[in-house]
C-alpha cells in the first residue's frame, strides 16, 4: 500500500501525531502524509470555520472537559466498587488526540458550545413539556 | 403559505432586542442566494465580515504560499481554479466557487424549507427553517445589522448541519447526501505557483478572515429556537406563542444540547443533585423524541451516561445494576453500540455482587457486532474509524471471554477465535496470553495484558468526550467520497 492511497483511509486517532510547538497551529504527519490542524491553537470562529469546511480532516485536539473528568472518575469507581464516590477535586492533565475526523463539523456546532449569554437549562425540571396533540 | 410563513417572521420575534427583525423578502432573498449559489445581489446581502473574507482569500490564493486553514481540505481545488483564471476575479464569482465546492446541508435542502419567527441578540439574527411538518432540526440562516441592514453571515451557514435525521425526513436527506459526492481533493495536488506573487501581511490578513463570536451568539440564539420547537419551557418570555406540536427532531437536538450543557464550565458539580436532575431532564426530551421516531441510536449518549450515573453516586446509595440496565432498555432496543458496550460491561462484571453472565453478554456483542458490520459495510465505512463501531463490540467481547470474574466461564479458545487470523500481527501480547492458557500446565504464569482487563474496559468505557460524540458515524449516511489518491 503507497503512502498516497492511504491518505483518505487513516483511523482516528493517529498511532504517531506529530509534535507541536508552542502556538504553532499546523504540523505534517510523515506518517499520513497530511496536514495536522492543532484546534486548541485556533479561536473559536477559526474552529468552526475550519471544521465546516471539511468533511474529513486530521486535527489534534484537547480532549479535557469538566465532563470528561467526571466521566473518569466514575469509571474508576465502577472498576473498584468499594470506591463509589468519584474525587470531583481529582487532577486531570491536559491530554490531546490526533486523528482524521469525519463529518467534524457536527461536533463543533455553536449549539452544543457554551455562551457568555445568561440562559438556563434547568427550567424543565419542573415543567413537563407539551404533549402532542 | 410560504408567503404567509415570511410575514409571519415580520410579526413575531422571539427578540431580546428592539430591532426589528429581518424581513421576509429578505429571508426569501437569502434563501434563493444558497440554494443557487448565484446571485447578483451577492455584495448587497453578505455580510462585510464576508465579503472581507472572499477578498482576502481571492488575494492570499494569487498572492503567496499560504498555510492555513481555509486552504485545507477542499481549499486546494480553489486556490488551484483562483491561480488560473484570469484576474480580476469579482466577489460574485468567488461566492459562487466558494459554494459550488463545499457541501452544505443547508445548500441542499434550503428550497424545501420554510423559515419561522426570528430569534435577535442585539445584531444577530437566527431565522430556523422548518420542515413542512414544522420539525427543526437545526437549520437557519445566520443573519447580522450592519449599518441598518440585516445581511447574511455566510459562513455561519457552513456549520449547519442537520444532526438528527427523523425517518419523515427521507427525502430532504437524499438531497443532502447527493451533494457531499463531490470528489474529495488529496491535500498533496499539485498546485500552480501564485500569480501575483507578492509579500503579505499575514496577521492583518487572517485579522479579516473570521467573524469573531466568542461569546457564542449564534449558539445561545439556536439554543433559544430549539427549545421553542422542542415545546420547553423558559424563563425568558418571548413574544412566540407556543407550538401547537413540538417537533421531535428539535427535542433531539434539545436533549443533545441540555447533555451538552453538562460539560460547561457553569454546570453543576457532577456529584450533585441538580446535576441528575439535568441529566434526567436530558434523558426525559430524549425519550420524547423517541416516542415521535427519532432514532435512538441518536440520543444514546445522555441514555447511557444516565445509567451510569446508576452505578456511582454517592456512599449512601450504592450502585444500581438493575436501575442502570433499565434505563439502557430504549438505546439497547434500537441496538445503539454505547448501549451495549454498557450492557456487557454490566452482565458481565456487576456491581453489585450478582452473578456474571460472562458467555450472555459476550454472545450479544457478537450478534451485534455482525449486524453492525453490515451497516458499516453499507455505509462505505471502515470500521477501525470508528470508537464504538463493531470492531470495539468484538473487543469487548473478547476481553469478557477472557477476564470474566468466573473463572470457569472464561473461553480463551473462544477469545481466539473472534481474534481472528492476525491476532499476532495486531495484539501479540493477547494472542500469546491465549497460547499461554491453553497449555494447561502453565495457566499460572500466563499473564493478561492490561489492556484486556474488564476494569480497562470499564475505564474505556467512561472516558467520553460529549463534544466528540456527535462525530461519531451515523449509519446510514453517505461517507463514500472516497478520493483517488494513486
Amino acid at each position: 500500500m503507497t503512502e498516497a492511497s492511504r491518505c483518505p483511509r487513516i483511523a482516528a486517532p493517529c498511532p504517531q501525531p506529530p509534535q507541536f510547538a508552542a502556538g504553532q497551529r499546523v504540523a505534517f504527519c510523515t506518517l499520513c502524509q497530511q496536514q495536522v490542524h492543532d484546534l486548541s491553537a485556533l479561536n473559536a470562529s477559526e474552529q468552526t470555520a475550519l471544521l465546516a469546511r471539511n468533511t474529513r480532516l486530521c486535527v489534534r485536539l484537547k480532549v479535557v472537559t469538566p465532563l470528561l473528568a467526571a466521566a473518569m472518575a466514575l469509571g474508576s469507581a465502577a472498576a473498584a466498587p468499594t470506591q463509589l464516590t468519584p474525587d470531583p477535586s481529582a487532577d486531570v492533565e491536559d491530554m490531546f488526540e490526533t486523528g482524521l475526523l469525519i463529518a467534524p463539523a457536527a461536533a463543533m456546532l455553536p449549539l452544543f458550545e457554551p455562551s457568555e449569554l445568561p440562559e438556563s437549562f434547568d427550567e424543565a425540571v419542573a415543567a413537563t413539556p407539551q404533549t402532542e396533540s | 403559505m410560504q408567503i404567509a410563513a415570511l410575514w409571519w417572521t415580520l410579526i413575531l420575534s422571539g427578540s431580546d432586542s428592539p430591532v426589528q427583525p429581518p424581513a421576509g423578502t429578505l429571508i426569501a432573498h437569502a434563501l434563493e442566494l444558497i440554494q443557487h449559489c448565484d446571485g447578483p445581489a451577492v455584495v448587497d446581502l453578505l455580510s462585510e465580515t464576508d465579503l472581507q473574507r472572499l477578498r482576502m482569500q481571492a488575494l492570499a490564493a494569487r498572492s503567496a504560499e499560504l498555510d492555513h486553514p481555509i486552504f485545507a481540505g477542499t481549499g486546494p481545488y480553489l486556490l488551484k481554479q483562483w491561480r488560473t483564471q484570469a484576474a480580476p476575479l469579482t466577489e460574485q464569482q468567488l461566492y459562487k466557487d466558494e459554494c459550488l465546492a463545499y457541501p452544505s446541508d443547508l445548500k441542499a435542502v434550503a428550497g424545501a424549507l420554510r423559515p419561522g419567527p426570528a430569534w435577535m441578540h442585539e445584531n444577530r439574527a437566527w431565522v430556523p427553517l422548518l420542515s413542512a411538518d414544522d420539525d427543526y432540526f437545526g437549520l437557519g440562516l445566520a443573519m447580522v445589522l450592519e449599518q441598518g441592514q440585516w445581511r447574511l453571515s455566510l459562513h455561519t451557514h457552513t456549520i449547519a448541519h442537520v444532526q438528527i435525521r427523523h425517518p419523515a425526513h427521507a427525502a430532504l436527506w437524499q438531497r443532502i447526501d447527493a451533494q457531499v459526492d463531490v470528489p474529495y481533493r488529496c491535500e498533496d495536488e499539485k498546485l500552480p505557483p501564485p500569480p501575483e506573487p507578492q509579500e503579505l501581511d499575514v496577521v492583518q490578513l487572517e485579522a479579516g478572515l473570521w467573524e469573531e463570536d466568542q461569546a457564542n451568539v449564534w449558539g445561545y440564539l439556536q439554543r433559544q429556537a430549539t427549545r421553542h420547537y422542542a415545546g420547553a419551557p423558559s424563563a425568558t418570555p418571548t413574544a412566540v406563542p407556543p407550538v401547537a406540536r413540538p417537533s421531535p427532531s428539535a427535542q433531539a437536538l434539545w436533549a443533545q444540547a441540555v447533555y451538552s450543557s453538562l460539560g460547561f464550565d457553569d454546570a453543576p458539580d457532577h456529584t450533585s443533585a441538580q446535576w441528575e436532575r439535568r441529566l434526567r431532564n436530558a434523558v426525559g426530551y430524549a425519550q420524547r423524541a423517541i416516542d415521535g421516531g427519532v432514532d435512538a441510536r441518536e440520543l444514546a449518549l445522555p441514555i447511557v451516561e444516565l445509567a451510569k450515573w446508576q452505578l456511582s453516586r454517592d456512599l449512601d446509595s450504592p450502585a444500581n445494576r438493575q436501575a442502570a440496565l433499565d434505563i439502557l432498555a430504549p438505546a439497547l432496543a434500537a441496538r445503539a453500540s454505547q448501549a451495549l458496550l454498557m450492557q456487557a460491561l454490566l452482565l458481565s462484571d456487576p456491581v453489585d455482587g450478582s452473578k456474571p453472565q460472562c458467555t450472555v453478554a459476550a454472545e450479544a456483542l457478537v450478534e451485534a457486532a455482525a449486524s453492525e458490520a453490515l451497516v458499516e459495510a453499507a455505509a462505505g465505512i471502515d470500521g477501525e474509524s470508528s470508537e464504538d463501531g463493531a470492531e470495539a463490540l468484538i473487543d469487548l467481547a473478547v476481553t469478557i471471554e477472557l477476564d470474566c470474574p468466573d473463572p470457569a466461564a472464561r473461553r480463551p479458545e473462544v477469545a481466539l477465535r473472534l481474534l481472528g487470523p492476525d491476532v499476532e500481527d495486531e495484539d501479540a501480547r493477547t494472542g500469546q496470553y491465549i497460547q499461554c492458557l491453553l497449555k494447561q500446565d502453565e495457566q499460572q504464569s500466563c499473564e493478561l495484558p492490561d489492556y484486556r482487563t474488564l476494569a480497562e474496559a470499564w475505564s474505556s468505557h467512561a472516558e467520553h468526550q460529549p463534544w466528540l460524540s456527535n462525530v461519531s458515524l451515523r449509519p446510514g449516511r453517505n461517507y463514500e467520497e472516497t478520493p483517488d489518491c494513486d
